[in-house]
């Protein structure tokens, strides 16, 4: 699996759980770990490029949809109002990351 | 300024117990986001992370007995208005928490995938941290349905860990694992086979839960 098919399927498991409330606590979770996907590649595999090089506005929304879903999935509360209000956000600035990663 | 918001300090500056760590917990609610910027306006704290809810999703959190609202209820101080207004009556007669088992299935299926993503070759730094927010969250829970709520950093962990029989050490452990990879402090906690130790301590106490989810669950009125 090169870089770039490895974070996509991390933005897979971040849809899945954005549509699924009884895995919404694990949004935050796959958010994070496909920016740090993004950030970091996968063990040395080639594939998209680090985030490093990433435009300034991939970088900025990477920063921004982190600081959204920390805030967004508190236990308890991802399932309901703060979730209902914001995921369509969240799932706006993932399809942008899977656009800049070419899918 | 709007009047149609109230500011309610929460966490451990509310607690009395902040360090040079802690962030401002501020809870704002208000008639639409926009008066959070009113809301805060002025206040002289370091850090300060603001949650808004409006009133009508205050009022939904409410019917379900949030644990947030708990947490609010149990430790929260109102800065703006000063005195106990609208939101001190929603707080006074809060039903109890019904969500438990749901919560614990999204703690134990969050730990399930961070041991996943480290046996895959994950990062051990960003999946430890995440186990020991899950590991946090499950003490706040657990510490509830015992019925002796605590909200803190170490708190919930001897609470919930007493009632399960824990001995001291083994609390001590969770603690020091949970603390230290979340907050990433250095410490004995990253060496590989503590690390490994805390990671297994930290499954058995999602699974030791589970009987004292039930057992709370079980007691709870049926909705209407």
């Amino acid at each position: 699996m090169t870089t770039r098919e490895y974070c996509l399927s991390l933005l897979d498991e971040v849809d899945e759980a954005g549509r699924n409330p009884k895995l919404a606590y694990l949004v935050r979770a796959r958010l994070r770990r496909a920016v740090i996907g993004l950030e970091r590649g996968r063990r040395g595999e080639s594939g998209a490029p680090p985030l490093q090089q990433a435009p300034q506005e991939i970088r900025e929304l990477t920063t921004d949809l982190t600081a959204r879903v920390i805030w967004l999935c508190q236990p308890s509360e991802a399932l309901d109002v703060r979730w209902k209000r914001e995921w369509t956000d969240v799932l706006d600035g993932v399809a942008r990351l899977r656009h800049w990663l070419g899918a | 300024m709007s009047g149609d918001f109230e500011v309610w300090l929460y966490g451990s500056r509310a607690r009395g117990n902040a360090d040079q760590a802690s962030d401002t917990d501020l809870l704002v609610v208000g008639s639409e986001e926009g008066v959070v910027a009113d809301a805060v306006e002025g206040l002289d704290y370091p850090r300060i992370k603001v949650s808004f809810y409006s009133w009508a999703e205050i009022e939904r959190m409410r019917a379900y007995g949030s644990l947030y609202l708990h947490h609010i209820a149990e430790e929260g101080i109102p800065l703006r208005p000063a005195g106990e207004e609208r939101l001190g009556q929603l707080l006074g007669d809060l039903p109890r928490f019904s969500r438990a088992r749901e919560d614990l299935y999204g703690f134990r299926a969050a730990y399930s995938e961070g041991m996943n993503s480290l046996e895959d070759g994950g990062w051990p730094d960003f999946e430890c941290e995440v186990i020991a927010t899950v590991a946090r969250h499950a003490a706040i829970l657990g510490a509830y349905c015992v019925e002796n709520p605590a909200f803190g950093r170490e708190q919930p962990f001897w609470v919930i860990g007493e009632a399960l029989r824990y001995d001291s050490g083994e609390i001590k452990a969770l603690v020091a694992g949970a603390t230290g990879w979340r907050l990433h402090l250095p410490g004995p906690h990253e060496d590989e086979k503590a690390a490994f130790e805390w990671l297994q301590s930290v499954g058995r106490f999602l699974s030791d839960l589970e009987g004292v989810i039930d057992d709370y669950a079980r007691v709870l009125p049926v909705a209407a």
